[in-house]
């Protein structure tokens, strides 16, 4: 789950002037007050990760899930739980 | 290394947000991004006081989805039936307020008319006139092409070739359209930004100039000191033989555009050379190549004395070579080099050549088709000159003899390239487009000239260009430009006996210069100071009348007669 956060990080990086870049770290602040991420950013993030979910681990996250999860993907590190969480309940 | 600044305006019927991030990160120029609110388009082009238009940019683009500048095609997406006649009136409307804008910006860009979405029409109607999208999308963009195709200030980009690379599936976003009005990914936005970038090249002259290729399997297939040079793989009925033919052939054409060609190989000299020679089926010959190394020595060091032999720089390198080996080390220790990888089937060479773009011009002077050859005679005179002690005695011997000419259509391509692409010898480094370069050699107080030069070892083309504007019979120069590779041979010395000649005969009272200093142009401050005629305080100087006679060597001058063309 990881390696598919940071590629779509990755990603979103290479639209991201130098100064608003992500540094890939659990801690680093997403959906928060700290965040250095505008909407637009936050969009093509989640944008990033629903294509690569889909692409390597078949794994579907809606737009919707993301706006009513919002208090679980404070960090980088929260969304990793939160889509490890999401990807036990769809196995079982 | 530091990157060239490019500014652009970006003007768009859709969110450009993420083409704009992604230009602004990508690796060669800096840009400077201006941006309008999308969707504002005809709101920006017809209004002068835009935010936008307030400082001259390099660039606009100017980029729009089809139903966002014809009301009439947007119906057709809702299949309904259109009247084709108010397409062409919208996309006519479009094109004249695109018109308004061109004194703001150097370049125009506009990616030519595609779907914001793969949708398909119905198979029966796709080329129907009152209801066929394919069919109405064409001719909008058949309309933009007639409108600007031969307009130099507008480029229609080809905004198709970017979805066929990409993949229709990876070019389109669905998500981003209904999420933020982005209709593209940024896949897609890359191979734009890719041709943009190409394409700013190509205009500016920045394009490479020395191609520098490896010979086995890179040129033919199999290794000659192995085969030798009757097995190697080139044309005849062999598949792969016929993939390199193809390959070489598209290099001939590079070289006949005016891209030097080189050989940097590891094999013994006359095997190597036997086989350019010999081979029935290599499409070229020795003679097309400027300079070669052919020996067991490091690529990097080769290429290396190469350029310093062509007097080039190594940013205007590209390095072919089959081997990944060859490729890296070349990178490492030359990195202003561009060395693509070359793709590791050989029939895929000859379509990798032709995406390149790297290589890509805007115009082609007959100076650029001989420059293979002015360089190989550039060379012989220079291995010539070590001969000889003093310079004028070197000079004597060349039979050096100059041109002076006034423009024509014929020599005004080259002018401007000269005009545009000098920076070291250049009095005032000003640059002009096509159009305010006619309107400045029409005006009546306004002259220019080119200087042309050949010796005993050849033509040296155009080289130089000098203009002047009188006033009240006193002239003030404007232009004096030389291609660098000809300074000091007493050509601009020449040129300034010329127009001391030129005054005398017009009855002047007095010729001034101001030299604009640049970052670049030291080269040109040296050679009046050689003449000790520039006052260091104010960078001005007279150059008519003087005291001073300039001592020239053995040079015959061919003038003009002194008439306006």
């Amino acid at each position: 789950m990881k390696d598919i956060i940071i590629k779509s990080i990755k990603e979103l990086n290479t639209l991201l002037p130098k100064e608003k870049k992500i540094v890939i770290k659990n801690s680093t602040p997403l959906i928060d007050e700290k965040s250095k991420l505008e909407s637009i950013d936050l969009v093509n993030l989640f944008v990033n990760l629903e294509k690569n979910l889909k692409e390597k681990s078949n794994l579907v996250l809606t737009f919707d899930e993301i706006v009513e999860n919002t208090e679980h993907l404070k960090t980088i590190g929260s969304l990793e739980s939160f889509l490890i969480k999401k990807s036990k309940n769809e196995k079982k | 290394m530091k990157k060239n600044k490019v500014s652009i305006n970006i003007i768009s019927s859709f969110n450009h947000a993420n083409f704009s991030g992604l230009l602004k990160n990508s690796k060669l120029y800096n840009w400077i991004i201006n941006e309008a609110n999308y969707n504002q388009v005809f709101q920006v082009l017809t209004n002068p006081k835009e935010k936008i238009w307030k400082n001259k940019t390099d660039m606009t683009l100017v980029w729009t989805t089809p139903e966002s500048i014809s009301p009439e095609f947007k119906k057709l997406l809702d299949r309904k039936s259109i009247n084709i006649k108010k397409i062409k009136e919208e996309v006519t409307s479009f094109c004249s307020y695109l018109k308004l804008i061109k004194k703001s910006s150097g370049i125009i860009i506009i990616p030519k008319w595609i779907l914001r979405e793969p949708i398909e029409n119905n198979i029966a109607l796709t080329y129907s006139k009152q209801q066929g999208l394919e069919y109405n999308l064409s001719l909008m963009n058949y309309y933009l092409f007639e409108e600007f195709g031969n307009n130099k200030n507008f480029h229609i980009l080809n905004s198709s070739k970017w979805i066929e690379n990409c993949g229709t599936a990876k070019a389109y976003s669905s998500k981003l359209w209904y999420l933020m009005k982005c209709p593209f990914s940024n896949d897609f936005f890359n191979e734009a930004i890719s041709d943009i970038t190409n394409l700013y090249a190509s205009i500016k002259g920045l394009t490479k100039k020395l191609l520098v290729l490896d010979l086995d399997d890179t040129l033919w297939g199999g290794i000659v000191g192995e085969v030798g040079w009757k097995k190697l793989r080139i044309g005849g009925h062999d598949y792969l033989g016929e993939a390199f033919l193809d390959f070489q052939l598209k290099i001939k054409a590079l070289k006949d555009q005016g891209i030097i060609l080189a050989v940097a190989s590891k094999n013994e000299e006359t095997t190597a050379v036997d086989a350019i020679n010999n081979h029935p089926e290599m499409a070229l010959s020795i003679n097309d190549f400027a300079t070669y190394r052919i020996n067991w020595e490091d690529k990097a060091k080769n290429i290396s004395e190469m350029v310093n032999e062509l007097n080039l720089g190594l940013q205007s390198v590209v390095f072919f070579d089959d081997s990944s080996f060859e490729r890296e080390r070349v990178r490492a220790i030359l990195p202003e080099v561009f060395v693509p990888d070359l793709p590791k089937d050989p029939t895929e060479y000859s379509n990798f050549i032709s995406k390149l773009h790297c290589f890509d011009s805007n115009f082609i002077t007959d100076e650029d088709r001989l420059r293979s050859d002015l360089y190989k005679s550039e060379f012989k005179r220079t291995k010539f000159k070590n001969k000889y002690k003093s310079l004028s005695g070197w000079i004597d011997t060349l039979n050096l003899e100059i041109l002076i000419e006034n423009i024509t259509n014929k020599n005004s391509p080259r002018t401007l390239q000269l005009i545009n692409k000098t920076n070291q010898m250049n009095l005032s480094t000003r640059r002009l487009t096509e159009k305010d370069f006619n309107n400045w050699i029409t005006k009546k107080n306004n002259y220019m000239w080119t200087i042309r030069a050949k010796d005993k070892f050849g033509d040296y083309g155009i080289i130089g260009v000098l203009s002047i504007t009188i006033k009240d019979k006193i002239a003030y120069m404007v232009d004096f430009i030389f291609s660098c590779r000809i300074v000091g041979r007493f050509i601009e010395d020449s040129t300034i006996q010329f127009l001391k000649e030129f005054s005398n005969q017009r009855s002047l009272k007095k010729i001034n210069g101001l030299y604009k200093k640049t970052k670049k142009n030291v080269l040109i401050y040296k050679f009046l100071q050689r003449l000790k005629i520039i006052k260091k305080k104010s960078n001005s100087f007279i150059i008519f009348p003087t005291k001073e006679k300039i001592k020239l060597p053995n040079i015959k001058i061919a003038q003009p007669k002194f008439k306006r063309i």
